[in-house]
């Protein structure tokens, strides 16, 4: 009976050995590997190739010319609409975290079974398209929607509440509303993991609730924070359809900028070459958040 | 679970990113399933003499133009299947045939102000108009028109038009005739435009009476004008509540009463008045412009006979006359219009018999890249 468990176990420990190994890391990280060469490199090889094309007679021509780049970094709007992306990014990431937080610190704390039904019912709306979403938040939240037909139905109010109008708050609502599960995610999973003696430790050492918060929650909760800023900040930044259908008429971002470029204008290096200086600021803030993430878990690095 | 452990920044990036992987997977998977693939799939060789019968053709289009209703003549006087495949504005359209140079289409609309475009860009082929019996009955200000040409070839075969009007809201505004309407501050906060740069630069040509800069082929601005035209756009767009870029969101400003006035065309006129509300769609004094959208035949085609069978039925009366009754939209074949009823030809603006000359159509401009710079700048001022 020993012999017969003891068995398994050992063929297991030589699986985990042989994966170990510089083959074994190969065969586990060859696939991903490859998916990312062909579907991310390469794509964005050719986008940093655009990036040095011209277009003369609408066709593109592969010469090595730097005139998309002097073009746009020479332009106000390029800086103009970058910065407004980053500000509405900025603002959601915040907004989400504010909201994330206590919801994913509740979600940690139920009984498994309800924890489980949550999460799913958390996951849910992610089952339906991107558009869909946006649009049932415009229909149910907009100036015409079903709150303010209720609201005037029960003869509280006859003028729209403005929850959702087209404009900047609209844009940054309906933002948040979308990329909320990918902020409460990674926080259920960090606060779920977090030893709940830390925290009397820290109150027993007579540590106020602030300062238990701020100088041993925070910290360990620091790798989710980390992963739901970039979930939420990155993609935002990038966002050109929100704004296009909740936007108003001066709700233009960074991305329909990019958008437009490969549109009628046929301006595909421009267009290529703002994808890419985005993704050069992108990972500016990347190392940013790193460095952030970094001072604030010094002190829990083992000594 | 081991719960002793705090997770690292590491794993629980990598875990979470396993978590959103999965929720952005959803959303894929069913955003996949909703889209629908074209195929040209050809079970019949072509006769002899060009005559085609049976297999089918590719029609990239928009989707109110491959109704089996206006197509489903073509299949039973031929046995060719039409397999439509959509596209919902010109953009997507332009980016699905750039990246595909054009392979897997047959025949696509073009709207008539990237036909040269489309043309220089090699990703259409010019047409052989003899093989075209139906390009006789065309109205001559299509059959010879310049926008449909690209280095004195024919590349379009004119199907389907219609102006863009000023089209507003009659229980709220009077008095209406001129593009004014969308330029007068006591109508802030109730108009919108269309989020189409070249429409919009177009519109306030109008306004501002640069007709002749309009007349060019193609349309050409010099930078003073296009001045013009910005400090104008600027002005109006300040004005605006929203800009809508599909047809069913300006429907519905209109319709819920958001917005009282806005440009807009003639499948307006004809889904509002289903809806019982009150709107006019006009020509204003200073001018319309006018869309032609043709039919061209794919560089990537190798369903030629079929292609060319298909584009001369889009300029017959089976296929104009349903469309024209349908939608409302006019055909550019004589013999199409001779057919309707002068209610319906009268919502068409042909009334007036000189209205083909009058319009301002779409043509090539000869800068994009700069108009769709300036739009872009005129919105971030809004």
């Amino acid at each position: 009976m020993a012999t017969s468990v003891a068995q398994p176990r050992a063929t297991t420990r030589q699986a985990t050995s042989r994966l170990r190994g510089p083959s074994g890391r190969a065969a586990l990280l060859g696939p991903v590997s490859l998916w990312y060469a062909v579907f991310f490199i390469v794509p964005l090889a050719w986008l940093a190739r655009v990036s040095l094309a011209v277009v003369s007679n609408y066709q593109l021509d592969y010469v090595w010319s730097l005139s998309a780049y002097r073009s746009i970094l020479s332009d106000p709007l390029t800086r103009q609409l970058l910065l407004r992306s980053f500000i509405l990014a900025a603002v959601v990431t915040v907004v989400t975290f504010a909201i994330a937080l206590p919801a994913a610190w509740l979600l940690a704390r139920q009984p498994l079974r309800r924890r489980n039904l949550l999460l799913v019912l958390l996951i849910v709306p992610w089952w339906s398209s991107y558009i869909v979403r946006v649009f049932a938040w415009q229909m149910a939240f907009g100036e015409k929607g079903i709150l303010n037909n209720l609201v005037a139905w029960l003869g509280v109010s006859h003028q729209p509440l403005g929850l959702l109008g087209f404009g900047w708050f609209g844009v940054a609502v309906a933002e948040v509303n979308l990329y909320l599960p990918l902020m409460i995610v990674p926080l259920y999973m960090t606060i779920e993991r977090l030893d709940p003696d830390l925290i009397r430790a820290a109150q027993a050492l007579g540590a106020g609730r602030l300062r238990t918060f701020r100088r041993v929650v925070l910290p360990l909760l620091t790798p989710g924070i980390v992963t739901g800023v970039i979930f939420v900040f990155m993609p935002v930044t990038g966002e050109f359809i929100v704004p296009a259908l909740v936007g108003g008429p001066g709700d233009i971002l960074y991305g329909n900028q990019i958008q437009s470029q490969f549109g009628t204008s046929y301006n595909w290096p421009a267009g290529s070459a703002l994808a890419i200086v985005l993704l050069a600021a992108l990972a500016l803030v990347l190392v940013a958040i790193r460095f952030v993430s970094g001072r604030a878990t010094r002190n829990l690095r083992p000594v | 679970m081991d719960i002793d452990t705090p997770l690292t920044r590491r794993q629980t990036l990598v875990r979470a990113g396993g978590a959103a992987g999965a929720l952005i997977g959803g959303g894929s998977l069913l955003a996949a399933c909703g889209s629908s693939g074209s195929s040209t799939t050809k079970t019949k060789a072509a006769a002899p003499g060009g005559k085609v019968t049976g297999g089918s053709v590719g029609f990239f289009t928009y989707a109110l133009y491959s109704d089996p209703k206006l197509t489903g003549a073509f299949t039973h006087d031929t046995g060719t299947a039409v397999k439509p495949d959509s596209y919902a504005e010109l953009n997507e359209m332009l980016s699905k045939l750039r990246a595909t140079r054009g392979k897997g289409f047959d025949c696509i609309s073009v709207a008539s102000n990237l036909v040269s475009q489309l043309a220089a860009e090699g990703l259409i082929q010019p047409l052989d108009t003899s093989r075209l019996k139906n390009w006789g009955n065309l109205y001559p200000a299509f059959s010879g028109a310049d926008f449909l040409k690209y280095r004195g070839q024919v590349y379009g075969a004119p199907a389907v038009w219609g102006p863009e009007g000023l089209i507003y809201r009659t229980d709220k505004l009077r008095g209406v005739d001129s593009w004014e309407t969308l330029w007068d501050p006591a109508n802030r906060g109730k108009l919108s435009v269309i989020d189409y740069d070249y429409e919009m630069v177009l519109t306030a040509a109008l306004y501002l009476g640069m007709r002749s800069q309009l007349a060019s082929n193609p349309i050409t601005f010099s930078p003073a004008d296009m001045q013009k035209i910005k400090s104008a756009l600027q002005q109006q767009v300040k004005l605006d509540t929203k800009l809508w870029a599909d047809l069913p969101t300006g429907e519905a400003l209109l319709a819920s009463g958001a917005v009282n006035a806005t440009i807009g065309r003639i499948l307006f006129l004809t889904d509002l008045r289903k809806k019982n509300i009150p709107v006019a769609l006009i020509n204003p004094k200073q001018g319309t412009q006018g869309w032609v959208t043709s039919t061209c035949i794919s560089a990537g085609t190798d369903n030629l006979d079929r292609a060319y069978a298909f584009a001369d039925y889009t300029m017959s009366a089976q296929y104009g006359v349903p469309l024209s009754q349908g939608l409302g939209y006019p055909s550019a074949s004589q013999v199409s219009m001779q057919k309707l009823a002068p209610s319906l030809r009268r919502d068409m603006f042909m009334n007036d018999p000189n209205i083909l000359d009058k319009l301002v159509f779409w043509k090539a401009a000869d800068n994009p890249q700069a108009w769709t710079q300036m739009w872009n700048e005129v919105k971030a001022s809004a």
